[in-house]
C-alpha cells in the first residue's frame, strides 16, 4: 500500500514538474528577452445591442526591462492617449489634460474586455503554481489543461485555467476571481512564427459577466484583437519614456 | 402702576390709534418692508439650507463629524484608495484616545470603503460604482433610518445583502431580492467577486450617492483581504457638531501619544500634501467635514458674498423706500405733531408714538414676510437645478430646502428693526426739534 502511495506521489510530483515545464516553455515562446517587439493592434469591441467599435494601437515592448509603451492611433477621440509601464508603475497619458496618471494592470484597456496586463510579457510559470493538469482535446488541438493558482499577489486573476497545445502555445484560458467566479474566457486562434519567436495573430476575450439578452439568448460582450506588422527590430530607448508619449501629440 | 408707566402705555395706545387712522398712508411702507423681509429671509434661509444639505450629505457619506483615516505606507500599491487602512489594534488605540480626550461622541462608525474598481453585474448589465461602502448595519442604523428607501428595507441585511443606489439599480435592472455579482479588487489589486442579494434600494441624490452601494464591512473586508476587524475610516458623530474643530485638535493631541499622526489639515490640498510627507508605517489623520468640503468652499464663499451683497442691497432698499415714505407721511402730519406738542407732548413722547407705529408695522411686515418667504422657498424647491453642475450637493432629495436657523432669523429681525428705528429716530427728531410755529404752519420738515 505504502509503495502505491509513494509511486502515486512521485507520479504526481513528476506530472506537476512536467506541467511546470510546459508553463515555462509557454512563457519563453511568447516573451522576447533578447530583443524588442513592436506591432499594430486592431481592437474590435463588440457590445451586444450597442454595435462594434474599433481602435488601433501601436505597441512597443522591451521584455528584458519589463517595460512597454502603447500609443492609441484610432479612434480620433482617443488618438494620442498612451500607456507606459515603468517598473511596477503603469502610467496613462491623456493628451487633452496633458497629464500622466497611474493606472493598474488589472484595469480594462480602453474600456474593452482586454486588461492592461494582457499586453505585457508572459510570466505564468513565475506567478502561478499548477494545481492540476489533464490532457484534453480543444478543437483540432491536443492540449494540456492546467489549473493554476497565483503564488504572488501581483497578478490580476488569482486563478486561471490554461489550454496549452502540444507545440507549447497557449490556445485558450479562463480567468477566475479569488472566490472562483469565471470572469473571462480568452482564445488565441493562431500565431506568427518569426524566427522561432511566436506572436499571436488574433486574440478573443469574452467577458463572462457583461453582455445582454438578445432574442432570448444571452450574448457576451467580447473583444477581438488582431495583431499585424509584428517586428522584432530594435526600438529606440527614447520610446520607452514619458517624453515620447508627449511628443507623439505634438 | 407708576405714573410714568401709565403715561407710556397711554402713548403706545395713542400710537396704535394713529396707526389705524393713517393705515392707508402706511400701505406702501408696509409693502416695502414685507418685500424686503421676504427677500432677506429667503436668501438667508436658502443659504443655510444649502450648507446644511451639503453638511448632511457629507456627514452621511463620511460617517461622522470627525473622521479618522489611516494611510498605510507599508502597502506598496500607491493607487487610488488602496493605502487607506486601520488595523484592529489601531482601532483600539483610536477608541482609547477618544475616551481620554473626553470627546462627546454620540455614535462611532467603522467603515471600509472602496472608491474605485468595483463593478456590479446583473443579467449582463454592469455598473462601476464610485463608492462601495462596507458598514456595520446595526451601528449605522441611525444613518440608514434617515435615508429615503424606494422599497421597504429588509430588517436582516446580513453579510450577503447589498443596498444599491437608485441609479445603480436602474442601470442593472435590479430590484429587491435579485442576486448580483460584485466584482472588486483585493488590497493587492487581484480580482475578487462575491454574490449578494439586493436588500434595499436607496434614493440618495447627493453628489456622493449616485453610483453607490453598501455591503457589510465583514463581507467587504473578506473580499479585499482585510481582517474582519479592520477598516479604512472611523467616523465620530458628535453630540455638538459645532465643536468638531476644537474636539479634533484635542483628539489629535491625545492620539499622537499612541499612534503616528499627521498634522491637522484644513483643506483638500493640504490633505494630499500631508499624506505624502510620511513614508513609514501607518499615519493617522483626523478630518472634519469642512476639510472634505473645502473643494466646495469656493462655491460657498461665492454664495456668501452674493448673499451679503443681496442682503445689503435689500437693507438699502428698505432704508431708502421707508425713509421716503415715512418722510412724506410725517410731512403730511406735521400740523398734527405741532398740535400735540402744543397740548403738552414732549419730544420723547412724539418719538415713542412714532416708534410704536413703526414697530407694529415692522412686526406685521416680518410675520407676513416670513410667510411669503416660506411660500417662495416652497416654490423654489420644485425648481430643477440639473443645469448647474455639482449643484446637487446643495440639494436634499433633489430639492432645494431652506433652513430657518433661530440665530439667522433673529439677526434678520434685529437688523431690520435697527434700520427702522434709526430711520424713525432721525425723522421724528426733526419733528421734535422743529420750531412750533413753523410746525403748526405746515412747513416741510
Amino acid at each position: 500500500m505504502k509503495k502505491i502511495i509513494i509511486i502515486l506521489l512521485i507520479n504526481t510530483t513528476l506530472l506537476f514538474a512536467n506541467d511546470r515545464q510546459i508553463l515555462e516553455r509557454l512563457d519563453s515562446l511568447v516573451s522576447y528577452y533578447d530583443t524588442d517587439f513592436s506591432a499594430e493592434y486592431t481592437i474590435l469591441q463588440d457590445v451586444p445591442g450597442e454595435g462594434i467599435s474599433r481602435s488601433v494601437a501601436g505597441i512597443f515592448r522591451r521584455d528584458s526591462r519589463e517595460t512597454y509603451v502603447i500609443v492609441i492611433m484610432e479612434p480620433p477621440s482617443s488618438k494620442g492617449q498612451g500607456y507606459l509601464k515603468e517598473g511596477n508603475t503603469l502610467w496613462f497619458y491623456d493628451p487633452e489634460s496633458r497629464r500622466f496618471n497611474t493606472t493598474s494592470n488589472a484595469d480594462r484597456f480602453q474600456n474593452t474586455n482586454a486588461r492592461n496586463s494582457d499586453f505585457t510579457r508572459s510570466t505564468l510559470a513565475q506567478d502561478y503554481k499548477v494545481v492540476s493538469g489533464e490532457d484534453v482535446v480543444l478543437g483540432q488541438f491536443n492540449c494540456r489543461l492546467l489549473t493554476l493558482e497565483a503564488i504572488t499577489t501581483e497578478v490580476t486573476y488569482p486563478r486561471m485555467k490554461v489550454w496549452i497545445s502540444e507545440d507549447g502555445l497557449l490556445r485558450k484560458s479562463e480567468d477566475y476571481s479569488l472566490s472562483g467566479q469565471l470572469l473571462r474566457t480568452s482564445a488565441i486562434s493562431g500565431y506568427y512564427n518569426i524566427g522561432g519567436r511566436f506572436v499571436p495573430r488574433e486574440m478573443l476575450f469574452v467577458d463572462q459577466l457583461r453582455g445582454a439578452t438578445i432574442n432570448g439568448n444571452f450574448v457576451h460582450e467580447k473583444t477581438k484583437i488582431t495583431i499585424s506588422r509584428p517586428t522584432f527590430a530594435k526600438v529606440a530607448d527614447s520610446v520607452f519614456s514619458k517624453t515620447f508619449l508627449e511628443s507623439v501629440n505634438r | 402702576m407708576t405714573l410714568t408707566l401709565k403715561k407710556i402705555i397711554t402713548i403706545i395706545k395713542l400710537g396704535i390709534k394713529y396707526l389705524y387712522r393713517y393705515r392707508r398712508r402706511y400701505y406702501f411702507l408696509l409693502a416695502a418692508l414685507i418685500f424686503g423681509f421676504t427677500v432677506v429671509t429667503f436668501i438667508s434661509s436658502t443659504k443655510d439650507g444649502m450648507y446644511d444639505s451639503a453638511y448632511y450629505a457629507a456627514q452621511s457619506h463620511y460617517a461622522g463629524d470627525i473622521v479618522a483615516v489611516g494611510y498605510d505606507h507599508l502597502t506598496s500599491i500607491d493607487y487610488r484608495d488602496y493605502r487607506h487602512y486601520i488595523k484592529k489594534d489601531d482601532v483600539s488605540a483610536i477608541l482609547k484616545s477618544v475616551e481620554e480626550a473626553n470627546i462627546n461622541v454620540q455614535h462611532t462608525v467603522l467603515r471600509t470603503m472602496r472608491m474605485a474598481n468595483t463593478v456590479i453585474h446583473h443579467i449582463g448589465h454592469s455598473v462601476q460604482t464610485k463608492y462601495l461602502i462596507g458598514c456595520d448595519w446595526d451601528k449605522e442604523e441611525h444613518i440608514f433610518k434617515k435615508m429615503d428607501f424606494v422599497s421597504q428595507l429588509d430588517s436582516d441585511i446580513g453579510d450577503d445583502g447589498i443596498i444599491l443606489s437608485v441609479p445603480v439599480a436602474r442601470q442593472l435592472e435590479a430590484k429587491t431580492g435579485d442576486s448580483i455579482i460584485l466584482e472588486t479588487e483585493t488590497r493587492y489589486l487581484q480580482k475578487n467577486t462575491g454574490v449578494f442579494i439586493v436588500k434595499g434600494i436607496v434614493n440618495d441624490t447627493s453628489i456622493f450617492g449616485y453610483y453607490k452601494a453598501y455591503i457589510s464591512r465583514t463581507a467587504l473586508n473578506r473580499l479585499i483581504l482585510f481582517d474582519d476587524d479592520d477598516c479604512t475610516t472611523m467616523g465620530f458623530f458628535l453630540k455638538d457638531p459645532s465643536k468638531a474643530e476644537k474636539q479634533r485638535i484635542r483628539l489629535n493631541n491625545t492620539l499622537s501619544s499612541y499612534l503616528q499622526t499627521g498634522n491637522l489639515v484644513y483643506n483638500r490640498e493640504e490633505m494630499d500634501r500631508e499624506r505624502y510627507k510620511h513614508d513609514q508605517g501607518t499615519v493617522f489623520f483626523l478630518y472634519t467635514l469642512p476639510v472634505y468640503l473645502s473643494e466646495i468652499s469656493d462655491i460657498l464663499d461665492a454664495l456668501n458674498i452674493l448673499t451679503v451683497l443681496l442682503y445689503a442691497m435689500m437693507l438699502l432698499t428698505i432704508l431708502a423706500s421707508a425713509s421716503v415714505t415715512y418722510s412724506l407721511i410725517l410731512n403730511e402730519r406735521s400740523k398734527e405733531m405741532g398740535v400735540m406738542r402744543t397740548i403738552g407732548f414732549y419730544g420723547a413722547d412724539l418719538h415713542l408714538v412714532l416708534w410704536t407705529e413703526i414697530v407694529i408695522i415692522s412686526v406685521i411686515s416680518m410675520i407676513i414676510g416670513f410667510i411669503f418667504s416660506c411660500i417662495l422657498s416652497w416654490a423654489a424647491s420644485f425648481l430643477s437645478f440639473s443645469w448647474f453642475p455639482g449643484f446637487e450637493l446643495f440639494l436634499r432629495n433633489e430639492r432645494l430646502l431652506p433652513m430657518y436657523l433661530p440665530k439667522t432669523i433673529l439677526s434678520n429681525i434685529a437688523m431690520l428693526l435697527f434700520v427702522i428705528i434709526i430711520l424713525v429716530f432721525f425723522q421724528s427728531s426733526k419733528v421734535a426739534k422743529k420750531e412750533l410755529p413753523n410746525l403748526l404752519s405746515g412747513e416741510p420738515l
